[in-house]
């Protein structure tokens, strides 16, 4: 099996064969990474095939100073959300402040005893503005700030949408642990 | 060691993997396969000439355009570009500096802050310099908040816990972001502009997340605090956000050995470098014209037919001939048929022939064009064409009259009202007829992009050609100069034309056009018998300036 770096190579000379093999290394992963921004699997395919388009196309854009797994889902990340403020899906952001000051949650979300379905069913369940922002903040690491860029809103906006998103995840969590907890017992 | 919740739902997805969904390489592999397979649009049915001509455009258009960026491109050495100077390290620099009084240097304890204003000007060794691409007017002030002395190293989840516990407070003394110097020094750049770019940008963007592996001692914060700039698309923006370990670089027109020569060994905690194509051609794209109408220069040169209908002076030419002089054509026709008409002219020179070949048109004029749709633009142009065809003859005409000696086609079909001529041969004379048309054509364009800078044209309308005049000239004929009141050309004729080329982005305003183009008429240009359809086939190649 080839490494990154041989494989990337063998895509800038445009071998078919390294290409498909480029996909099938990370079409999982990218494919999981669209589920989180993109409700509607259709439409997370179709991101995932025009980011992997851009992929193909900008590899020789690839500096190579950072894992091309990392540089591959930024390309898709970008994608999506090109993909969600064309379809307007961010429009729904409200300017209402949330805070998660007054919810109590463990520390310890537990988040290893559920799988990842039940996961990505709760973060799909988020408001489509709540999660797009949950999933930068949270889980891609990008800054209030960034958000804000990114999205062409306030950063207050993304700090309140996150906190909504904050909140109703540990309810959903919770709810879940709970049922859990009445199943076993 | 406790997570936080972020880090609890980052673990959660990590290395997640869901099957990918069925029929997608499919759909990618066709789609690399169409874009593999581009037209580029050599295939013209029918005619080679068209192949040729649409061939040499292309190899032109790309040797312009390689010319042109090669020579469009500063070096980074010689560019006469504006340089703002950084200070290389607190420990290092010698800096001509001075207290700074602003209130976000205020806020900083530990060191003072220093302010160091770089002007278009050469720097001395003591001090790095960022090259400032194209922007001989741009200014930078850029301030030194802090620094923090320490050799203590840095990793992405320090970095992290960093943000996590400074963030909130560290915002609020966040200095202003790229978006806002950006926007409040140039006004015409919209909102949607700007935006557009940083998303744009974001699209390869590389994170150097992995890589943090910083010299606290080198870390120093930075704040860009004053920018004029006559074109701040092209000027590079050092702007430090976030905390007050972490210094981030937002180098917007920077090209990669631009990057590779800043000093400052800043963390960029976001992949905001690897920007350089994509950034520069949002900022061209920010700085583009409105690109809705134009105004050109343009000449032409190209082979030159008239097409005049041979069958029909063939047949005339010989009735006349046989009707007129003094013996039979028939007899002069050699004895022993030669199947090549050549040679039969060469063993019997006198026997009759009138022969035209094709001349060289050269036009030049003025164009005027407006953008109707997306692709769509509709232009006119206002040109003088000059052509001229080359006639070879041994029949001529005398005006018993005037003892005038014209040819014989002259005297049929150009020469207006009653003559009296005699037909004679000679020994052959070659004669140059020369036209002038003023020509006003129309037509509509679809123009698209093929790459950065170059995009092609395809256009397809009419021309109203004024006839302004003719003259002949020869060994033996009498120079004659013809006008619509003279002769027998139409004053007004029309033709249909159409046309590929390509449009080169030489500037922010100016294109330089290369076009193949195909004019022929579409009624006769004389009100004799004679079929007079000029046909232009060549090239148009000129300069737009585009608003």
């Amino acid at each position: 099996m080839l490494d990154d770096k041989s494989l990337l190579d063998a895509c800038l000379k445009g071998v078919r064969t390294a290409q498909y093999q480029l996909y099938e290394r990370y079409s999982g992963k990218l494919y999981a990474l669209c589920l989180r921004y993109i409700k509607d699997k259709d439409e997370a395919k179709d991101v995932l095939q025009n980011a992997f388009i851009k992929i193909y196309e900008n590899l020789d854009k690839f500096r190579q100073d950072c894992p091309l797994e990392a540089w591959m889902k930024r390309i898709v990340v970008n994608t999506a959300l090109r993909s969600i403020q064309n379809q307007k899906q961010h429009m729904d952001l409200e300017q209402a402040e949330f805070s998660v000051n007054g919810i109590e949650y463990s520390e310890n979300l537990g988040l290893q005893e559920l799988n990842h379905g039940q996961l990505l069913d709760f973060i799909q369940a988020l408001p489509d503005g709540c999660r797009t922002i949950f999933n930068l903040y949270a889980i891609e690491g990008y800054k209030h700030q960034e958000i804000a860029e990114m999205l062409q809103i306030n950063e207050g906006t993304s700090k309140s949408q996150y906190a909504r998103a904050k909140e109703l995840l540990i309810k959903k969590i919770e709810a879940e642990k709970n049922r859990l907890f009445d199943i076993e017992s | 060691m406790k997570k936080t919740f972020e880090n609890q739902w980052q673990e959660a997805f990590r290395d997640v993997d869901v099957p990918a969904p069925e029929g997608s390489w499919p759909w990618i592999e066709a789609e690399l396969d169409k874009k593999k397979t581009r037209p580029i649009w050599l295939l013209w049915p029918g005619s080679n000439v068209f192949k040729y001509a649409a061939a040499c455009l292309l190899v032109l258009g790309v040797g312009v355009y390689m010319f042109t960026q090669n020579t469009k491109k500063p070096s980074l050495a010689q560019a006469d570009t504006a340089r703002a100077t950084v200070e290389k390290s607190p420990n290092t620099a010698e800096l001509n500096t001075e207290k700074s009084t602003t209130q976000t240097a205020a806020a900083s304890t530990e060191n003072s802050t220093k302010e160091t204003t770089s002007k278009a000007s050469g720097a001395s060794e003591t001090k790095a310099e960022i090259p400032v691409l194209a922007n001989n007017d741009a200014q930078i002030t850029i301030k030194k908040i802090k620094s923090e002395p320490s050799n203590q190293q840095l990793t992405e989840r320090d970095r992290k816990l960093a943000l996590a516990s400074s963030g909130e407070k560290s915002s609020k003394n966040e200095p202003k972001s790229v978006g806002n110097n950006y926007e409040t020094t140039d006004k015409a750049i919209s909102d949607e502009r700007v935006a557009s770019q940083t998303n744009v940008k974001d699209d390869i963007g590389v994170s150097s997340e992995n890589n943090l592996n910083i010299q606290k001692s080198e870390i120093t914060k930075y704040e860009v605090s004053d920018i004029s700039l006559t074109q701040p698309g092209e000027l590079a923006q050092a702007i430090i956000t976030r905390n007050e370990q972490i210094a981030r670089l937002d180098l917007r027109g920077l090209d990669s050995k631009a990057l590779a020569s800043i000093p400052v060994k800043a963390i960029l905690p976001r992949p905001y470098l690897s920007v350089e194509d994509f950034t520069k051609t949002d900022l061209a794209d920010a700085k583009k014209p409105k690109d809705k109408m134009w105004f050109g220069l343009l000449s032409g040169v190209s082979p030159f037919n008239p097409s005049y209908s041979s069958q029909t002076i063939a047949a005339n030419f010989f009735s006349e001939v046989d009707n007129s002089m003094a013996y039979s054509v028939k007899s002069l026709v050699a004895p022993s048929p030669s199947p090549d008409p050549a040679a039969a002219k060469t063993s019997n020179p006198n026997l009759p022939y009138d022969e035209f070949s094709n001349g060289i048109s050269r036009n030049y004029g003025i164009e005027i064009g407006r953008k109707i749709r997306k692709n769509w633009t509709f232009a006119g142009i206002l040109r003088v064409s000059n052509a001229r065809i080359n006639q070879r003859t041994n029949v001529f005409s005398v005006d018993k009259n005037s003892g005038n000696v014209n040819t014989f086609y002259q005297s049929s079909y150009s020469n207006s009202g009653n003559t009296n001529d005699q037909l004679f041969t000679a020994i052959p004379s070659d004669n140059v007829q020369r036209f002038r048309y003023l020509q006003v054509p129309v037509f509509v364009a679809y123009q698209f992009p093929i790459i950065d800078n170059l995009e092609v044209e395809f256009q397809m309308g009419v021309s109203n050609d004024i006839f302004l005049g003719s003259k002949i000239t020869g060994d033996i004929i009498k120079e004659t100069n013809f006008t619509n009141r003279n002769s027998r050309f139409k004053m007004l004729n029309f033709s249909g034309l159409g046309g590929m080329g390509f449009n080169l982005k030489v500037s922010r305003n100016w294109r330089a056009v290369v076009q193949g183009n195909f004019q022929k008429a579409i009624f006769s240009g004389t009100k004799s018998e004679l079929d007079f359809r000029p046909r232009f086939l060549g090239i148009n190649y000129g300069l737009r300036y585009v608003m």
